[in-house]
């Protein structure tokens, strides 16, 4: 067994005092792809924002420990630098700032040295290469007139130039059509290459997962991990839905 | 369609019977000493409410018409009286009212509305309170509902002192220094602590006589944890002179306590509506203020809302319909003072035949008004080009801690909506006026139901003629 | 001397009516700058700039400006039917100076106004422009980026008067706020009868970044016509969680995330200087003073 890099002990968090996660365990080894599913509203989103750490969901009781490290209390962006990742459902837009300064400026945040302009380039890219993005949308504003299909790309690109230890995908492939789940499961693909990294991805269709080796599933109801199963519950849930178990 | 939400036809002359002036107390026209000193004798003031009398007539003469807003060139102080009583005794019966006034209040449905849905009702006929009542059930809580005058004479004297003209001081501006002077009738209502009052409090006033003034003040008290819906109505009918309201609305919000004050303004197209409202909260208090506008010749009307207490809220919710030869200039004033205080104006005018909307506004958040929000939003709907529309929002912000909305919209009826509705049956005046109805639900669903029937009523009256 | 007058007055007592300036303008230089290119305008001075484009012509103009004491610049536009200008104005002025700088401007029928104003200057800003889209189809469009520290007053009034038909007017102001910074943003769409087919937008985003900082803004719709849209939107304050936990997911801490979106305001408009030394020297100056 390799070591668990991500250990979510009995979380509670709620937003505006509505508590949304009421007692989720997970543990996720280092190097898995694991899958979060579940239907609409049920708190996957919740559970990937609390564990980034987003000011508004407010962890009330339980832990949340990354590479052995109790995490809890810690700020997003001291989560981001210790290797956290999550790709937004609904990223930012930032108009004057081009999405390759933005990079640019967060791989030097994350890895704590100033990055050389033309090895960032060279690399930049390359991955923009395996994702089929035209090099004109690093010099593109962020996420400004991006369509639903680019902002997503551009958010894998970060993951893939970011290699964070454990990345969070939120419904990712949720709103593309084929060709694009195909290029965003190609980024999948890059990062496991080039990183060994961990994955938690949250859907709650599947078509994202087909071409991918997911290690372990769990089910969220209501708030809580309700199943947890091999690669067999996610095509169990593809053919059935999400019925209670009996 | 199945949502007509019209009623029957209405016609203003439900509005603007009038009755002759006999019987009458009524000093000359003006604005002297000599007449505010009559006025003082004649309500057998206290010296304090006539010192102050003396102190705001100065303060008036002292002071220069506003140099913003429209004009008030047609407005001569000289030629208003501003003081007019019917020769009655303020009655709590209804059977002692004199007829001719009793009349009026029931054309206007006072008494059914009393009788029906409200906890307790006042009606002033020109400068004075001609009728009072509060149901047992409410006095025997401690609420106190009364005429000003009459409660200066019981124990709440000293509350009143310390209440009268501090909010709204005559040093404001030129009207409200004239209040100050002129002041006469309008409401003194207290709740005390924890009382939750079920149905509503109404005041309704008239002014009937011709070239005159109403100067009604209403103090209201909302103790802690207290909760009250006051509504106010008022009408007059049609001269071809002009005719003055400069009311004074001082309104204290305590500790967790909650007031709506509702108004459904119709007075008549001659009167200048120079009204001064304000509210003071306290922490976790919250001020609603809910404003039809759709009488007068001209407005300056902008409640204001001091929100000094942490988490102390206030929601404006107003429309404004100005038609032929009204220029109403309305909207709302918040101040911010302390943490965590929120703010939210949603208003919507209506601009027809000529007339002039104007949305006019301030939002002041002070530097320790932290973690605060406001959001100001605001529409306004033109029926033709010879009307007018203008929005007029300022904001001064003084903290980094605050969250601040702010949208304006301007634009006219949908040809497609319109056009829709004509394709299943409408007439085309039928359809705008839905539409219009439509468009200011936001005051009418916060109404009681008589009162947002009348609402439409009043919005259906106005756009008889829109077509063509 | 009076200026950035509000096209209507409202409430007194918050001081946005007008700026009452201690200033007297002297003898002012007449400068006719019809042609595209640089106008440098430094120095104590007084100044009327003439810029006149003619039918179907396509200007680009940029006006620098580094006061020393008060530099006053009053520059009257007259864009001839389908004739196009784009100005571009930047303040560089070091600190302890003042820019007084008007622009009234008169665009004919389908003729295009574009005005940028990149104000990172030192010095008090005291901006105004003023659009009389008096051709049918005409338009125009004002962005501007401002940064207001120290005790900087940076004082803006923007109007545009639709009066031909069609007319289309869009006003953006973007700006930060530091230190002790006091800054009004007066804005105001005016659609004057005959307007009919108008459409007017203005909108606001200011960051405020100290606790000691004056926002003021006013932004005014002014209608007399039935078949127009006009808009106004505004976002005032710090940064929102939402944005400041997506730069900070990506490592990014919250004082990287207000330079970033203080450097991104102004740089959109940057990319518009058609002048390479000027748009990396004015690059410069923005990461400088930012």
């Amino acid at each position: 067994m390799s070591n668990t890099l991500l250990q979510v002990k009995d979380l509670h968090v709620g937003v505006q005092d509505k508590e949304i996660l009421n007692g989720v365990n997970l543990e996720i080894p280092e190097g898995e792809t694991h899958v979060l599913m579940g239907p609409n509203g049920t708190g996957k989103s919740t559970l990937g924002y609390a564990l980034i750490g987003h000011p508004k969901y407010e962890v009330t009781e339980g832990r949340i420990i990354f590479d052995g490290e109790d995490i809890t209390e810690e700020g997003a962006d001291e989560r981001a630098k210790k290797g956290l990742f999550l790709s937004f459902q609904n990223p930012l837009e930032v108009p004057g700032v081009s999405l390759s300064a933005f990079i640019k400026s967060a791989l030097e945040q994350v890895k704590g040295e100033r990055v050389k302009a033309w090895d960032f380039k060279k690399k930049l890219h390359a991955t923009m290469d395996v994702l089929n993005m035209d090099y004109e949308y690093a010099e593109r504003d962020l996420n400004v007139g991006f369509s639903g299909g680019e902002k997503k790309k551009a958010e894998i690109l970060q993951l893939l130039m970011l290699e964070p230890k454990f990345a969070i995908l939120d419904e990712t492939d949720s709103g593309l059509d084929v060709d694009a789940v195909r290029t965003v499961s190609a980024g999948i693909d890059e990062y496991k290459k080039r990183t060994g990294g961990t994955l938690l991805i949250i859907t709650h269709s599947a078509k994202i997962l087909e071409s991918l080796k997911v290690d372990r599933a769990h089910v969220m109801i209501e708030g809580k991990i309700d199943r947890t199963g091999g690669r067999e519950l996610v095509d169990e849930i593809n053919a059935k839905g999400f019925e209670e178990k009996e | 369609m199945k949502e007509k939400t019209y009623v029957e036809d209405i016609d203003r002359s439900m509005y603007d019977f009038r009755n002759e002036d006999k019987d009458a107390y009524r000093l000359e026209e003006g604005l002297t000493e000599e007449i505010v000193l009559k006025i003082s004798e004649e309500k057998n003031d206290p010296d304090w409410v006539r010192d102050l009398r003396l102190e705001s007539l100065k303060i008036y003469n002292s002071m220069g018409l506003p140099n913003w807003g429209p004009s008030l060139d047609g407005l001569d102080i000289n030629h208003i009286s501003t003081y007019v009583k019917k020769n009655a005794k303020m009655a709590d019966n209804w059977e002692d009212v004199p007829a001719e006034v009793k009349d009026t209040f029931e054309k206007l449905g006072i008494p059914q509305a009393e009788r029906k849905s409200l906890a307790g009702v006042g009606a002033q006929y020109d400068s004075e309170l001609v009728y009072h009542n509060v149901k047992d059930s409410v006095a025997k809580s401690g609420v106190i509902y009364t005429d000003i005058e009459s409660a200066l004479k019981t124990e709440y004297a000293d509350m009143i002192k310390e209440h009268f003209m501090k909010l709204i001081t005559p040093s404001d501006h030129k009207f409200a220094a004239l209040h100050g002077a002129v002041w006469s009738g309008g409401s003194f209502v207290y709740v005390p602590k924890g009382v939750k009052l079920d149905f509503p409090l109404q005041s309704y006033f008239r002014l009937n006589a011709k070239g005159a003034g109403q100067f009604e003040h209403t103090l209201i008290i909302v103790d802690e944890g207290a909760d009250l819906h006051f509504i106010e109505g008022c009408s007059a009918p049609k001269y071809n002179v002009a005719n003055l309201h400069a009311g004074a609305v001082e309104l204290f919000v305590h500790k967790n306590a909650r007031l709506r004050y509702s108004t459904i303004e119709n007075w008549s197209k001659n009167m200048y509506n120079l009204n001064s409202k304000r509210a003071l909260v306290d922490e976790g208090g919250k001020i609603e203020w809910i404003t039809g506008s759709f009488g007068s010749h001209l407005s300056y009307l902008y409640p204001m809302s001091i929100l000094r207490g942490k988490g102390a809220k206030m929601e404006f919710t107003g429309i404004s319909f100005a038609n032929e030869g009204q220029n109403l200039d309305t909207g709302a004033k918040v101040v911010q003072l302390a943490p965590e205080t929120s703010s939210v104006m949603s208003t919507k005018s209506i601009s027809k035949g000529g007339g002039v909307c104007t949305f006019r506004s301030l939002v002041k958040i002070g530097k320790d008004a932290v973690n605060s929000k406001s959001a100001v939003s605001c529409e306004s709907l033109m029926l033709d080009s010879e009307s007018r529309s203008d929005t007029i929002p300022a904001m001064d912000i003084r903290t980094p801690y605050a969250d601040i909305g702010h949208e304006a919209q301007i634009g006219k009826i949908s040809d497609e909506a319109v056009f829709y509705l004509m394709s299943r049956g409408l007439s085309e005046e039928d359809a705008k006026t839905l539409i219009v109805s439509g468009f200011a639900d936001n005051v009418s669903k916060e109404l009681p139901l008589e009162y947002a029937i009348e609402m439409n009523n009043l919005i259906r009256l106005e756009m008889k003629g829109s077509i063509g | 001397m009076k200026l950035n007058k509000l096209p209507v007055r409202t409430f007194n007592h918050i001081g946005m009516n007008e700026v009452n300036l201690d200033y007297d303008p002297g003898t002012y230089e007449n400068i006719d700058f019809s042609e595209n290119g640089i106008l440098n305008l430094s120095g104590h001075k007084d100044a009327k700039v003439t810029i006149d484009v003619k039918e179907n012509e396509s200007l680009s103009v940029i006006m620098n400006y580094e006061a020393v004491g008060t530099l006053n610049v009053n520059t009257d536009i007259n864009i001839a039917p389908r004739g196009e200008l784009k100005l571009v104005q930047i303040d560089a002025s070091e600190e302890g100076n003042r820019l007084i700088n008007e622009v009234n401007a008169n665009v004919g029928g389908e003729g295009r106004l574009n005005i940028i104003q990149i104000l990172p200057g030192r010095g008090d800003v005291y901006s105004g422009a003023t659009a009389e889209l008096t051709g049918d189809r005409s338009e125009c469009n004002m962005d501007v980026a401002y940064l207001t520290r120290k005790t900087q007053i940076t004082d803006m009034n923007y109007v545009a008067n639709h009066r031909g038909k069609e007319t289309v007017s869009d006003i953006f102001a973007n700006g930060v706020l530091k230190d002790e910074g006091k800054k009004n943003f007066r804005a105001t769409i005016d659609f004057k009868t005959g307007c009919a087919g108008s459409k007017g937008e203005e909108n606001e985003h200011a960051l405020l970044l100290s606790e000691d900082v004056i926002n003021g803004s006013i932004p005014l719709i002014l209608c007399t016509e039935e078949d127009v849209e006009g808009a106004h939107g505004c976002q005032i304050g710090s940064l929102s969680d939402d944005v400041l936990l997506y730069f900070n997911q990506r490592g990014i801490d919250k004082a990287g995330a207000e330079k970033m979106i203080s450097y991104g305001n102004f740089s959109r408009l940057i990319r518009e200087i058609d002048d390479d030394v000027l748009r990396e020297k004015t690059d410069k100056l923005v990461s400088e003073v930012l």
